[in-house]
């Protein structure tokens, strides 16, 4: 086991330009980022999951 | 005394989670990628240069990953409700509460996200007052979808005990009906002990 973790880990060193995530490194990824971590961020995270709240919700008051 | 003891609930609770998420996944399969009419937060930012788009992907991403934990939960809860002796197991109730999640799912997202919020719009690119009338539109098939679903649940509800009582009348000596021994000897007898 200790073998397959230290192969891992060598290969993940290794190959890690190739499992890079494009929007943490690039220059485009970069403005990406700003653009979801702006001042509208607490807006967009509330409009994203307010819908799922409110469905649990009702399916809990109906069903429980 | 018998139809007291079953219940409805788990099993109608997790079909509608269930029809919840599926609704969410297609919403999120079809519109938004397929025929990209929209996109999570078309309506504030639109996707018209490569970095808003990658800006929708990722809200989109965030929206699909509660669309998996609400399926995730509903599939938890369906378990519970196989496991639990006194949840029926009814088609037509089941089908009916996957139909009830999905308009649930229509009617609520339509109304918080493109009416009151207005994050997107089913149509997009449509002049403001056609965006309206698909908004309204999809939140009336959500709508028509819950009544249906009702109907179904309503029915499977009905055949479940039409069923039972005819189970039961065949048996004129015996109190309970064959449900539970059927699946779950053991209840009947710690009812027996007790």
């Amino acid at each position: 086991v200790k073998y397959i973790i230290l192969f891992g880990l060598v290969g993940f060193l290794l190959l890690q330009d190739a499992f890079a995530c494009r929007l943490c490194h690039s220059p485009l990824g970069q403005q990406v980022r700003m653009g979801i971590f702006d001042p509208n961020f607490i807006f967009y995270i509330i409009a994203v999951t307010l819908p799922f709240i409110i469905l649990g919700l009702v399916v809990y008051l109906l069903y429980f | 005394l018998y139809t007291t003891e079953v219940k409805f609930g788990p099993l109608l609770g997790a079909g509608s989670l269930i029809g919840l998420g599926m609704g969410g996944f297609l919403d999120g399969i079809i519109f938004h990628q397929i025929l990209q009419l929209h996109s999570m937060i078309s309506g504030k930012v639109y996707p018209d240069t490569l970095i808003k788009l990658e800006f929708n992907m990722f809200w989109g991403g965030v929206f699909h990953l509660f669309t998996w934990f609400t399926i995730a939960v509903g599939l938890g809860l369906l378990w519970k409700s196989f496991l639990n002796p006194y949840s029926p197991r009814s088609t037509p109730a089941f089908s009916g509460s996957l139909i009830m999640g999905w308009g649930l799912f229509n009617t609520v997202e339509g109304t918080i996200n493109h009416i009151l919020l207005g994050v997107h719009h089913l149509m997009e690119q449509a002049p403001i007052e056609e965006k309206l009338f698909w908004d309204m539109l999809y939140i009336g098939i959500g709508i028509i979808m819950i009544g249906i679903g009702r109907i179904m649940v309503s029915r499977g509800k009905r055949e479940f005990f039409s069923e039972e009582i005819k189970k039961a009348r065949s048996r004129p000596f015996k109190f309970k009906p064959a449900f539970h021994r059927r699946t779950f000897p053991q209840i009947e007898r710690e009812d027996r002990i007790q």
